[in-house]
């Protein structure tokens, strides 16, 4: 077994509850790294045993018991010295919320101690009739009842498994009432605070009945070259020190520090993406976060960045005393999207998401979408049920918070997200999504690469699987000029397949700014103990890449979902530095689609076979 | 006289204790009279946060003027003449998700 694995994944099918284990095949470990990359291979496998059994991949229910979720860490998780080795990475056959593939990565300790508990993925099939959790103790699998634990909050639960397990390196990662009621931007939570917060995961355990997973374990990973090992951490140790993002930005500011840099360029979209500067912008920053609300920072497990925030409010409607983030996401979606400008509020709401378990991003912009859909006269005021559906109104933010977790009052009609909530009332088009996924904190109008990205992502709207906001507003590796669509297609393929090695490393996305695929490489050798070249890491990437697109293609997405909003297409910038732009898609996806040697959406078979995608 | 307003975000904010000016340039002034403008008012060290060494806008910060990053123009800024409402953004380097 090479080093950086534990060597052993862990399968539980919840309908009948049997657990066995199975060897990490090193030859897919090779060909797809681990987390997300190696959950991909897997779930591959499983649409062609379902194809061979006679269920059709657009056939399978997201919130049946067909649907199979795995959590997944990677040969960096985990090891003391990687660069930020605190994360883990989930993925599902599909998405209640879109459709397409499900994914979402979290930090916290929950991956490095699921593997010092002795597991590298853990495949959970099946549903019980039940609420189960799952007990994962050094090496000591069991499934053990939940009765108690359903229909508590996050934090309720996630105290109680710790205390039940107790040990040093113990970590829950599970749902809250949004998971169970199946709301469909519900997050897995773990730590408390961190998500999994993209593509509704969290309904995905809800529909399985799988309340949480605990893991606790004293368990090292193998390292297979500790000298090489220690070698390439300590430069890529000095890289993350000198880079002033990666050692002074992050550290101080967290991520909310973008809010002001992005409103200035003119692209912070502003009460669902009508305006995209907003003149109060200031009052939500990372700077007033950092001033007036920020108590500590809380590294995720092994980081040195530490870009995790500890926040209160002290008093008020809103006062929460101990809370985590929120983030620059957070802050856009609850705040600057529908207008809420009370930063007390932004952090009342975020946290509640943590407390029962929802996605922010998926919730602001369904919240902002409805408050837009009210104002233009498509809810009608009985819909409502009392809540004040203007913009601006940080009571009717919170309040539909946990509305929404609940499903209660209007908060049902804001579970569905906004695709399906804007279908409803008859203007689609007032969806900011892309494949069913809200789009997240920038308007690429402002900046035409991240369009191609949310475009052509393959869980949705998602700017993390391809961030090209980092060449073209923060420098980052080079400048590069956002308002043109010329060239923009290689740096979106580059992103993207370079983040897939991220992701399957997994490590965080954070670590980009200051390390390339070199560092990556001579840390993942060091690590496996395989000779890894640069050209050799993205060349998995991009294998990655293209073997989930393909498994999207099944689903029925294709060239035709590689789209955006109209509003975004069609609708010019209505003023600041971007005025008069609209996204000029179809140019940037023709070459798109060149580079990846794909034919309307799909890859082709030569390229399938360049990459060594065996179908 | 252009009135041009200057803005300053994250560290420098906090280094220099203000976050905008109004500053008034003489006519066809640009960045450097900008900075220098700000640096009677911030100190002299005000300028060796946004100047290098041979007065051109320091690589590692981003200027924006009305919202467009200096790196995107063809001479990194310096041609610039800054007009009557203009708005001049400095920010350090920053990044997040």
């Amino acid at each position: 077994m090479p080093g950086g694995y534990m060597g052993k994944i862990l399968y539980v099918d919840l309908s009948s509850g049997s657990i066995k284990e199975e060897p990490i095949d090193e030859e897919v470990a090779r060909k797809y790294l681990g987390g997300k990359g190696y959950a991909v291979y897997l779930l591959y496998q499983y649409l062609k045993e379902y194809e061979a059994r006679g269920l059709a991949p657009q056939d399978i229910d997201p919130l049946g018991p067909e649907n199979v979720l795995i959590f997944a860490t990677g040969p960096g998780t985990g090891i003391p010295g990687f660069p930020s080795p605190g994360r883990y990475h989930v993925m599902a056959l599909r998405s209640p919320l879109t459709g397409s593939i499900g994914s979402g990565n979290s930090g916290g300790e929950f991956g490095p101690f699921m593997k010092f508990a002795g597991y590298d993925m853990i495949v959970i099939e099946g549903a019980s009739d039940r609420p189960v959790y799952l007990s994962i103790v050094n090496g000591e699998v069991e499934l053990k009842d939940a009765s108690d634990l359903w229909g508590m909050t996050v934090f309720d639960t996630t105290r109680i498994l710790k205390k039940r397990v107790g040990g040093k390196n113990t970590s829950v990662a599970c749902i809250g009432p949004a998971g169970e009621n199946l709301v469909m931007m519900a997050a897995i939570m773990n730590d408390e605070h961190r998500a999994v917060g993209r593509t509704g995961l969290g309904a995905v355990m809800g529909s399985k009945m799988l309340k949480a997973i605990v893991v606790s374990g004293d368990q090292q990973v193998p390292v297979a070259r500790p000298e090489d090992f220690k070698k390439a951490a300590d430069k890529a140790r000095e890289l993350l020190m000198k880079d002033p993002v990666t050692s002074e930005g992050l550290p101080k500011y967290g991520t909310a520090v973008l809010v002001n840099i992005i409103n200035q360029a003119g692209m912070l979209p502003f009460k669902n993406w009508q305006f995209e500067y907003n003149p109060d912008a200031d009052k939500i920053s990372g700077e007033t976060l950092e001033k007036e609300y920020l108590i500590k920072r809380r590294p995720c497990w092994g980081c040195i960045i530490g870009c995790g925030r500890v926040t209160k409010v002290q008093m008020g409607p809103y006062q929460v005393l101990y809370s985590e983030g929120p983030e620059y996401e957070s802050v856009w979606a609850l705040g600057n999207d529908t207008g809420v400008m009370e930063l007390d509020a932004v952090i009342k709401s975020n946290h509640l998401c943590d407390e029962l378990g929802m996605d922010p991003i998926s919730l602001g912009s369904t919240i902002a979408c409805a408050m837009e859909l009210y104002e233009k006269g498509y809810i009608p005021e009985e819909d409502l049920q009392g809540v004040d559906l203007k913009f601006g109104n940080p009571a009717a933010l919170v309040e539909l918070t946990w509305r929404t977790a609940y499903k209660s009052g209007f908060g049902k009609m804001i579970a569905m997200g906004s695709k399906r909530l804007a279908e409803v009332y008859g203007a689609p088009e007032l969806s900011m999504s892309v494949k069913g996924l809200e789009m997240p904190a920038y308007d690429p109008r402002g900046a035409k690469g991240i369009g191609l990205e949310y475009a052509t992502s393959n869980r949705g709207g998602c700017h993390v699987t391809g961030y090209t906001i980092a060449p073209e507003i923060l420098s980052h590796p080079e400048k590069i000029d956002p308002l043109t669509p010329e060239g923009k297609a290689k740096w979106v393929k580059i992103f993207q397949d370079f983040t897939c090695v991220v992701n399957s490393t997994v490590n965080c996305l954070f670590d980009t700014f200051a390390l390339g695929a070199g560092e990556y490489a001579e840390l993942l050798s060091a690590v496996t103990g395989w000779d890894l070249t640069e050209d050799d890491v993205m060349r998995i990437g991009e294998r990655i890449y293209n073997l989930e697109r393909v498994i999207i293609n099944r689903y029925g997405f294709d060239g035709k979902d590689d789209t955006l909003p109209r509003r975004l297409l069609e609708e010019p910038m209505p003023e600041g530095p971007a005025k008069g732009q609209v996204v000029e898609l179809d140019k940037m996806l023709k070459e798109y689609y060149e580079l990846r040697g794909w034919v309307d959406g799909k890859p082709t078979p030569e390229k399938l076979r360049e990459l060594e995608i065996e179908l | 006289m252009p009135r041009v307003r200057l803005l300053l975000f994250a560290t420098l904010r906090e280094k220099f204790g203000v976050k905008e000016l109004d500053l008034e340039l003489g006519r066809g002034g640009g960045l450097r009279e900008l900075f220098e403008a700000a640096a009677d008012r911030l100190g002299g060290d005000f300028l060796s946060e946004v100047l290098d060494d041979s007065g051109l806008p320091r690589d590692d910060r981003i200027i924006m003027v009305n919202g467009r990053n200096v790196k995107d123009t063809p001479d990194r800024g310096t041609s610039i003449r800054l007009a009557d409402g203009d708005v001049v953004a400095v920010f350090p380097p920053i990044a997040g998700g």
